[in-house]
């Protein structure tokens, strides 16, 4: 059986910018590893014991990031607008998944900068979702996954196949090294033509300024009047 | 009749969802998956109907296809939750079958021209950016934005049949988990980052917790990194949201990662040495200076 990571299909939103004539640009060009990546990685290592971990990504360049953790293979997704939206950018995800022959299971970033994708992947697939995921293995014909509930956590059975969207608390500990990466490198990597026509969108009128008002600063230098100062804007507030 | 329905998962977003419904102008219908508390709270803010599923009965994820059947046949004008994972499961199943277009993070949504225009902050929030779509529109809500208010009658409550597709099922619930300590509920909160620099300086932020009725939360290198807290006091994306009346950060500077758990509180103030420090463009109030002359000034402050 096969699992598929998908890794680095997201704009960071920090490369975007305000332009001059009020549209918004971006300083980048191509989606990067988000702060799940690693962790995506792990667990589909985890869901496949021996099996095989595919990885999918939507970014050209760099694409051992996931063959570096363990994956066997890549498949990269290739012609699809960076900035595509998300109906978009699942739809070209789920077209490159259904082509893929014995898949039990996607794991994808729980992704802060792209948090629709996930449901939007496993609906356009018809499989269950599972979002907020910690840890997930496999059991016959399902996964038992560990996520977030309130809290604490939940253990849940889910059917496979199956999205589970993980996201990472923290940091990946042990980087891969310079020989991984470059071993990882040597693995297959398989170019696919990206699909993601035919779904609604949103046209962008342009911006305008918020209307929430700018911080108020304080100068701390003289550290009793800046409080006294902040004391009674937060009474003022009627939080204080 | 167009409507708008809001999807309601989880208590802590309830009002703030139905709130950016109804500033849409149109009659709102809620979807609650929760308690009868829930239930009753959603139908207190003036919408027009609660369909009510409790999900003491029902898993909500395994009404996702059922949800977004009842969606295709009403066609509302637009579907809004916030980013809580229940609701984003159900969202992107009402998303694809209505065929949808989807926007996260949206301050306001209304109907125009026939279409639907919605409003998000761009570019860590230096701009509103203005999107319009033909409709239907599927949306999660950013964190902070203004509530709804509770209305004179509240709306009737039409409790759902429990249904089941077995595709998912809980196995075990851990609830309290590591994380229950107070946080979730706190009005006011002192949260503090690698910037507080000492632990004297953590004992000061806690003795200024106790002095204004507070509970005390960190960043996560505090906990990874340092193990001055438990994991059950780190706010952001690897552990909780809180949303209290009052969130007082000092010596944080504002990553994503953080933020993402603070968003919700009515009022923050940073105090950090750095003018240029992210967490100054996302706060209401700030001072720039050090935790250990600002910290020692506020204590003295409020113990008057
Ligand atoms: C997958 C992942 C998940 C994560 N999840 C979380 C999470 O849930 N919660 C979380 O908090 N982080 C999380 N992080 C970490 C996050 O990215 C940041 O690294 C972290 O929040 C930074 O903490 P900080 O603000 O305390 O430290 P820093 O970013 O180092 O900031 C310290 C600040 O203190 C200021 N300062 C220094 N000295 C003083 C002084 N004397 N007085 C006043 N100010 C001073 C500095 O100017 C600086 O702005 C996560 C990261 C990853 C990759």
């Amino acid at each position: 059986m096969t699992t598929i990571a998908v890794f680095k299909w997201a704009m960071d939103p920090h490369d975007e910018r305000v332009g001059v004539d009020g549209n918004v640009k971006w300083t980048a060009n191509k989606p990067v590893a988000g702060d799940d990546d690693h962790a995506v990685v792990k667990v589909a290592c985890d869901i496949a014991a021996d099996g095989e971990v595919v990885g999918l990504t939507m970014a050209g360049g760099d694409t051992a990031f996931a063959a570096a953790r363990g994956a066997k293979r890549t498949i990269a997704i290739e012609g699809v607008d960076p900035l595509a939206q998300p109906m978009e950018l699942a739809g070209a995800l789920a077209r490159a998944i259904e082509s893929q022959e014995g898949v039990d299971a996607v794991v994808i970033g729980d992704c802060a900068w792209q948090p629709m994708v996930p449901s939007l992947v496993a609906s356009m697939l018809g499989w269950p979702c599972v979002l907020a995921v910690d840890d997930a293995r496999k059991e016959v014909g399902s996964l038992v996954v560990t996520r977030r509930f309130a809290s604490g956590t939940q253990d849940v059975q889910v059917d496979c196949p199956a999205v589970v969207a993980v996201a990472a608390r923290r940091e990946e500990e042990n980087k891969p090294g310079m020989r991984a990466i470059l071993q990882a490198r040597k693995l297959p990597v398989e170019n696919v033509a990206g699909d993601a026509t035919g779904f609604k969108r949103f046209e962008s009128q342009g911006t305008h300024a918020p209307e929430t008002a700018p911080a108020r600063i304080f100068d701390g230098s003289d550290p009793e009047t800046a409080v006294a100062q902040l004391i009674s804007a937060l009474a003022a507030e009627g939080v204080m | 009749m167009e409507s708008i329905w809001a999807v309601v998962a989880e208590g802590m977003s309830a009002a703030a969802v139905v709130g950016v419904a109804q500033r849409s102008g149109l009659p709102v219908e809620a979807y609650v998956f929760g308690d009868s508390e829930l239930a009753n709270r959603v139908a207190s803010y003036g919408v027009s109907h609660v369909h009510w599923w409790s999900d003491e009965q029902t898993l909500p994820e395994t009404l996702a296809m059922s949800l977004a059947s009842r969606a295709k046949e009403d066609m509302p004008t637009a579907v809004v939750s916030s980013d809580q994972a229940t609701s984003r499961v159900l969202l992107g199943a009402i998303a694809v079958v209505v065929d949808a277009a989807v926007a996260h993070g949206i301050i306001s949504v209304a109907p125009s021209d026939g279409g639907v225009k919605v409003e998000r902050y761009v570019a860590d929030a230096e701009a509103v950016e203005v999107l319009c779509a033909p409709g239907p529109v599927v949306c999660t809500i950013a964190d902070g934005v203004a509530e709804a208010e509770p209305a004179a009658t509240p709306a009737p409550i039409e409790e759902m049949e429990p249904e089941q597709n077995g595709s998912i099922k809980v196995l075990s619930t851990n609830e309290e988990g590591e994380g229950a300590n107070g946080l979730q509920d706190a009005e006011r909160v002192v949260g503090v980052g690698l910037g507080v620099g000492s632990k004297e300086n953590v004992a000061l932020a806690q003795q200024l917790a106790d002095a204004i009725g507070a509970e005390v939360a960190c960043t996560l290198p505090l906990c990874d990194n340092y193990h001055w807290f438990e994991h059950n006091r780190v706010v952001g994306t690897s552990t909780q949201k809180i949303s209290p009346r009052l969130y007082l950060s000092f010596g944080s500077s504002g990553a994503p990662q953080h933020m993402t758990g603070v968003r919700a509180a009515k009022v923050i103030v940073a105090v950090n040495t750095d003018p240029e420090a992210p967490i100054f463009r996302e706060c209401t109030y700030g001072i720039v200076g050090d935790v250990s002359k600002v910290l020692p000034a506020f204590i003295q402050a409020v113990s008057k």
